[in-house]
């Protein structure tokens, strides 16, 4: 469920908080590439193409390079760290270049549609562990998109906290 | 006279008032404008958080995760020791715990007290759920029937908050439409308002102008002619002389008097002198519209042209167009007027280098132009300044003399021809300087009084002392006997005169039979009909009224058949060489013949010899004056001679009569 952003938090507030952010961006990005030890060879999701399908494993993904962020969550308590793969990195190497957006399809039917602007200007992370460990149906997982928050000066909430996706199940190119 | 708008303080107390009422509306609409706007907005963000995805969609995906572990569960219960069971019910399972227990929950969600305890029931079945499926299969069933109710009613219990919930987001929309409406009328106000504001605000800077603009127009031209006032000549004259001076060019400074104004003002009316000024104005502009000068009215009759940057040929023209044009006959309200000006002219820098030199020197030249007896134009000089300095000196003296009464009267004797006696007296005046003891001819300030308006001080003085005089010898004269006065042809152009000479004889109380007022031909010259209505009150008061000079300027023998004048009085020039000018003994031959036919009494003046009394004797001249019959005696001696009922012949006259007897 949605956090209490904006309520009862007064035009003026935010006025200045917009102007605090514009001159005084965050230093660090929180993102950094990371060695850890290799996942067992699960399936993260499904690759839907051309009306054909392929099981993409989490080995796979990992394979094209790991990062970790820490960040905020607009759905969860506290700071919480992650551990995946820019999405930019797995659509380069599912082929999905010339995607316009990402379909992105979760366990409980729940779909959302992820445009390549979100990808190409920011690190989006498609993460895979949450503190070291692999995600699990438990824990969300195989896989779940995150937007390091830091990273996305203009992150809009309205619009962008429904692309947190969980519980993935398979990816569709959109034209 | 410029009329000026002043600020009162009471004008400017409620224009105070007006100002701070307008102000504080103005204030208070903003402020309800203002509050209403955020009140507005504030309320939209308040609850903007809770529409679609955060509130209703979070539920809806809630209750989904829930109705579809209720299906495994029922799955599970008929297949409770199948492994597939087990499998979904794990998935199922899983979704509500990530739903339950990882998620964070919207305080919205919260505030639905039915989904508050819905999250910790549908937790108490995850751990249930937990314990079951790490037993395995098979499921213990009445556990299964327990938890499928369960589920079923927490679903209940979400999908009642749904509802709710989706009824105050329906309410928070309705409220949030009634404040944009709200926010739409106070907008509409608003403009409105400012609007109306910006357009007051606008006609309020137009008339501002408009009025700056009749205000500058005001203070610096004359109403009545439209012309530049003096004001506007302090303001620019400055910047004209600079200028001329920079350019290494003169700058002429006209100054015009429109002539006998006053009297025209007095005896027609404001209204005709106002004309006349209009005239003057028109002349004026177009002589500045035909050159590049500068038309001014400088006050009353007085009037300016500035002509700046001229050469020789545009001063004359333009000197020449101010003349023809102001020589004009005026004609309104059935009165024809002449109109003429005299024309005084300094030059910037020869004759002056400020205004106030030009101006007094123009003035000097207007003064001079006025002397030599107006409708002349005079460019100043030098020598003028000296010229006018003794004029100025010889009036200042005169009006000291009048005012100090160093004038005093001799009489000249008038004598009947044919009888020899003594018939009447002329007043004439004398001016006796106290500190040198001197005594002054007329000759030698009468010409220069003439020139201004003394010689109406001078008149009246004389007048008055004259009726005293002969008030005081009535007794001793005898019947028939005549005081005359001279007045000057200025007074036949003052209404006032009659009045005047009135109230002298009711003072002196003098028979007005007595007095005789001499006038010279040149009053009718100047106004007739005034001259003439003048004349004819005075001759209402009962005295007589004789033509001095007859013959020597311009006769318009008319008025000698209109008015009744009692004598005429032939000038002593004809008197000289009369004998030996057979033109002169012809136009005393016509003069005396015009008189009898007109049965006026004739006076020969300046008559000396036994031959010249001959002469006008035998012509039939009834009476005759002269220095040598009697000089001019004070009024002792001629108290002393109408005392004593001296009648003696002057010598002259008794030869006169010799010789006719002969």
């Amino acid at each position: 469920m949605g956090k209490n952003r904006g309520a009862g938090f007064g035009l003026l507030a935010r006025a200045v908080a917009a102007v605090a952010i514009l001159y005084f961006p965050a230093a660090a990005s929180g993102l950094e590439p990371v060695q850890l030890p290799a996942a067992a060879a699960v399936v993260a999701f499904k690759l839907v193409k051309q009306g054909e399908q392929r099981s993409v494993t989490v080995p796979e993904l990992e394979s094209l390079g790991l990062h970790r962020v820490t960040t905020q969550s607009p759905w969860e308590e506290g700071e919480l760290t992650f551990e995946g793969v820019l999405f930019s990195d797995v659509v380069e190497y599912l082929g999905l270049r010339d995607a316009s957006a990402v379909r992105v399809r979760a366990l409980d039917g729940y779909v959302q549609d992820v445009p390549r602007e979100d990808w190409l200007d920011r690190p989006l992370l498609l993460a895979t562990r949450q503190d070291g460990e692999p995600l699990i149906r438990r824990t969300q997982g195989p896989t779940r998109l995150v937007y390091p928050l830091l990273e996305y000066p203009d992150y809009q909430p309205v619009v962008q906290d429904p692309r947190w996706v969980w519980l993935i199940t398979t990816l569709e190119p959109l034209d | 006279v410029q009329e000026r708008i002043q600020l009162t303080p009471r004008t400017a107390l409620k224009a105070w008032v007006a100002s701070v009422a307008a102000a504080c509306l103005g204030v208070v609409l903003s402020a309800a404008l203002i509050s209403s706007l955020y009140q507005t907005l504030h309320h939209i963000e308040s609850v903007l958080s809770d529409f679609g995805y955060f509130s209703i969609r979070e539920i809806n995906i809630a209750i989904n995760d829930v109705s579809y572990l209720g299906h495994m569960v029922a799955l599970a219960r008929l297949a409770p020791d199948r492994s597939e069971s087990a499998e979904h019910l794990a998935e199922a399972t899983d979704l509500v715990h990530v739903r339950f227990n990882r998620q964070d929950q919207s305080p919205r969600s919260r505030d639905y007290p039915e989904y508050g305890a819905a999250i910790e029931r549908a937790r108490a079945v995850v751990a249930e759920l937990d314990i079951l499926l790490a037993n395995g299969p098979p499921f213990p069933v009445a556990d299964l029937d327990r938890l499928g109710q369960e589920l079923a009613s927490i679903q209940a219990k979400m999908t009642e908050a749904y509802y709710a919930s989706g009824n105050a987001t329906n309410a928070d929309l309705a409220e949030i439409q009634r404040r944009l409406g709200v926010l739409n009328v106070m907008t509409a106000i608003a403009l409105s308002t400012f609007a109306a504001l910006s357009i007051i605000v606008g006609l309020l800077l137009v008339s501002r102008h408009r009025t700056l603009r009749a205000m500058r127009h005001q203070a610096w031209s004359d109403s009545l002619t439209g012309l530049n006032n003096r004001a506007w000549l302090r303001a620019n004259i400055d910047q004209i002389l600079r200028r001329a001076a920079a350019a290494d060019q003169e700058v002429w400074l006209f100054l015009i008097d429109v002539d006998r104004f006053k009297a025209v003002n007095d005896t027609f009316g404001h209204h005709i002198g106002d004309g006349m000024l209009r005239v003057v104005g028109r002349v004026l502009t177009a002589v500045t519209d035909s050159n590049a000068a500068y038309a001014l009215r400088l006050g009353g009759d007085e009037f300016a042209l500035l002509l700046p940057d001229s050469s020789n040929e545009v001063f004359d023209r333009v000197l020449a167009e101010l003349r023809s044009g102001l020589n004009a006959f005026i004609s309104a309200e059935g009165v024809e007027v002449h109109m003429s000006a005299t024309i005084g002219v300094a030059g910037f820098p020869q004759h002056g280098q400020s205004l106030d030199a030009l101006l007094k020197n123009a003035d000097f030249a207007l003064y001079a132009a006025k002397s030599q007896g107006g409708g002349r134009s005079v460019v100043f000089s030098p020598e003028l300044n000296s010229q006018i300095e003794t004029q100025l000196q010889l009036d200042a003296a005169i009006k000291h003399a009048v005012l100090y009464d160093e004038l005093f009267l001799v009489w000249q004797p008038q004598f009947e021809l044919a009888s020899g006696v003594m018939s009447g007296a002329e007043a004439l005046v004398r001016w006796r300087n106290p500190a040198t003891g001197e005594v002054i001819s007329p000759a030698g300030f009468i010409p220069a009084a003439e020139a201004s308006e003394l010689i109406l001080d001078i008149d009246r003085f004389v007048l008055a002392k004259a009726c005293r005089q002969a008030a005081e010898w009535s007794a001793l004269a005898p019947p028939g006997f005549t005081f005359s006065v001279n007045l000057s042809a200025k007074h036949l152009q003052r209404a006032e005169l009659a009045n005047f000479v009135r109230k002298t004889l009711e003072e002196s109380r003098l028979d007005p039979a007595r007095l005789e007022l001499e006038i010279t031909e040149t009053a009718f010259i100047e106004n007739r009909d005034l001259a003439h209505g003048v004349l004819q009150q005075l001759q209402a008061l009962g005295l007589r009224i004789s033509l001095d000079d007859f013959g020597t300027s311009y006769s318009s023998l008319s008025y000698l058949v209109d008015l009744a004048v009692t004598r005429i009085k032939i000038d002593r020039s004809f008197m000289t060489n009369l004998l030996i000018s057979g033109e002169k003994q012809s136009v005393v031959q016509l003069i005396m013949a015009l008189a009898h036919s007109l049965k006026l009494d004739v006076v020969a003046e300046g008559v000396e010899t036994a031959e010249q009394a001959a002469f006008l004797l035998q012509l039939g001249c009834r009476y005759v004056q002269g220095f040598l019959l009697s000089p001019p005696i004070s009024a002792q001696e001629l108290t002393g001679l109408l005392s004593t009922g001296n009648r003696a012949t002057p010598p002259v006259i008794q030869q006169a009569k010799r010789i006719m007897a002969a």
